[in-house]
């Protein structure tokens, strides 16, 4: 019963892809529904496992609370990925350009996608972990190119399957090091097997590369902004939530647990990484006119944010990164909400054209305003919340001069997310601007996100809650094993 | 000491590689034209264009094939081992047929059968 949930997942991919096969066009609205309610599905049954450890096939699937919130993860990005796709893929939207075709294959694509990465997260072997992201990654680069008729779409699809192609090769050789330098696929053996070898760092700067790219750190980050940008937008913000969560997992996984105890002597790596990717992104993302592109290096900036978890093996790393994660995904699917429904409605995708927006519809400018305020580290949102955590990790690892960088680059990412802000409150209104009507669909989807956005950082519960059950998880054992 | 080998054989690979090819392009010689640009310079003149479009069909072909391809390579083993194996690797390989009849199913019903 552990994999429930995935299996609910890919059982409701199959549905519906027979589904779409012999339903009339205009009795398709069900699918989505479908996939909607496989993934509320699949993640009641995650939240109700929660407590619950567990180990299926001989210790390859592992289900534990870390595990747990992770997946909770991936279900909340698909989910949200659907309703922000429901509009396209139904053809509501006003600009037509911007509607979607192909709905039950993009559903069950989505889904197919969604289970990798829960598996990925439950992996315990070489073998599988690798199998699962390749799961997660494959249907992305689909997804990405789903416009196809549009050369943006297609030049991005083509762009994103040759890098991704590339780094998973990289990442392909680094897991091969690793098992030939502890003879085993299994993650236990190896962080019991593994020792200090110049091997080993060949093998951990190819994992990093590997993943580097999925989580776009600089410099492997050279895809994101066209990708970003020509992706269908719902798909990016899958991309930016998702894709990025799936990463981060699988850095947890083997750096943090496997490498936990070899990783604390060569964290400077990850400083020096985090460094250049926060200060690059906010950096490139100030000159962006196009929102997409905006939204990719501000996604870059907020990555290097997320690895200062992993700066060194302590209890309050793996909470402070899952937190931020928590905060990050809601925040980011506010703006790219936003995002969509003003694209659905205009076709505009440009920072400028977004100015008077506070007076045409000022509900949902006051939601992407919180959440641009959030994404910067505004008190008291959650994004604040999260980023303090991920400071104290770092200067409790003995960064303090990444924990200045990294006080510079928010206020550096503060002028920028401003300029949006600016557009929507200060500059004259749009000539032909008129009171925009929004779907239900979009509607419920900003107000769900904002409030998550707001409340995650201001009820307290909810960091007690990811400390509590990680703490409880057994992954603190398996690292002061290895140190020892 | 041990990796000083490994490091010998890197700086072998790149130094024996990047050296033919700066030797190839001091020794070349290059007379730049029409006829170089042609797809095939020392053979045949090509009529039309050589931009030939192949039709999408095969590839089709050739992916529903792969499916069959691997189903069979999977099958094989089990069938071998069949009497051992029981009835739960009897479950488990009618799930993976199923999967793969999925796929079939959609192909099918898109018209991919169809040559057209």
């Amino acid at each position: 019963m552990l994999m429930l949930p995935e299996l609910i997942v890919i059982a409701a991919g199959f549905i519906i892809l027979l589904l779409d096969l012999f339903l009339a066009e205009e009795k398709k609205n069900i699918l989505g529904t479908l996939a909607f309610a496989g993934l509320l599905i699949a993640l009641g049954r995650t939240l109700f496992s929660f407590g619950q450890q567990g180990e299926l096939f001989g210790g390859r699937f592992v289900v534990d609370s870390v595990a747990i919130w992770f997946k909770i993860i991936f279900l909340l990005a698909g989910m949200t990925t659907v309703a922000l796709s429901w509009d396209r893929l139904t053809g509501k939207t006003t600009d037509i350009a911007s509607r979607m075709k192909h709905r039950g294959e993009f559903y069950t694509i989505l889904l197919f996608s969604t289970a990798g990465m829960m598996y990925l997260i439950s992996s315990r072997d070489l073998v599988t972990l690798y199998i699962s992201l390749e799961l997660s990654t494959i249907p992305l680069f689909v997804l990405v190119a789903w416009d196809r008729d549009n050369p943006l779409c297609g030049e991005a699809g083509l762009k994103y399957v040759i890098l991704g192609a590339l780094s998973s090769a990289v990442l392909l050789y680094g897991l091969g090091i690793l098992y030939g330098l502890s003879g085993s696929t299994d993650l236990a053996t190896i962080s019991q097997k593994i020792t200090h070898s110049p091997a080993l760092w060949l093998s951990v700067a190819m994992i990093t590369a590997g993943i580097g790219f999925k989580l776009t750190l600089v410099p492997f980050h050279m895809w994101a902004a066209d990708v970003y940008q020509g992706a269908p937008t719902p798909v990016t913000a899958h991309l930016s939530v998702a894709s990025k969560a799936a990463g981060m997992a699988f850095i947890f996984l083997l750096f943090y647990r496997v490498l936990g105890g070899a990783f604390q002597e060569w964290n400077i790596l990850f400083a020096v990484l985090a460094t250049i990717t926060m200060t690059l992104g906010n950096l490139v993302a100030i000159i962006q006119q196009n929102i997409k592109r905006f939204m990719a290096f501000s996604a870059i900036s907020q990555a290097g944010y997320l690895i200062m978890g992993f700066l060194g093996p302590f209890p309050e790393g793996l909470p402070s990164m899952l937190f931020y994660l928590y905060a990050y995904i809601f925040t980011n699917l506010v703006v790219f909400a936003v995002i969509i429904f003003y694209a659905n409605e205009t076709g505009r995708e440009n920072i400028d054209d977004y100015r008077g927006l506070s007076r045409t519809n000022p509900i949902i400018a006051g939601a992407m305003m919180l959440g641009l305020f959030s994404l910067a580290g505004i008190p008291p949102l959650s994004g604040f919340v999260g980023k303090f955590f991920l400071f104290s990790v770092a200067s409790k690892a003995g960064f303090h001069w990444l924990v200045g960088v990294a006080a510079i680059n928010s206020t550096i990412s503060l002028y920028y997310y401003l300029r949006i802000v600016r557009q929507m409150y200060i500059e004259p209104t749009m000539e032909d601007a008129t009171t925009l009507q929004i779907s239900p669909m979009l509607a419920g989807t900003i107000a769900i996100t904002t409030l998550g956005a707001v409340f995650f950082g201001i009820i307290p519960f909810f960091y007690e809650t990811i400390n509590q059950t990680v703490a409880a998880s057994d992954w603190w054992s398996v690292i002061t094993a290895t140190a020892r | 000491m041990d990796y000083f080998v490994v490091l010998l054989l890197f700086g072998l690979a790149i130094g024996l590689v990047s050296s033919a090819l700066w030797i190839s392009f001091l020794l070349a010689p290059r007379n730049p034209g029409g006829i170089k640009n042609e797809p095939y310079e020392c053979g045949e003149q090509t009529i039309g264009s050589s931009w030939v479009h192949f039709n999408v069909g095969y590839y089709l072909f050739a992916l529903i094939f792969l499916i069959f391809d691997v189903e069979a390579a999977f099958l094989f083993p089990w069938a071998v081992v069949f009497r051992e194996v029981g009835f739960v690797a009897f479950i488990e390989a009618g799930l993976f047929i199923l999967v793969l009849l999925t796929g079939l199913a959609y192909a099918w019903k898109k018209g991919v059968l169809e040559w057209v």
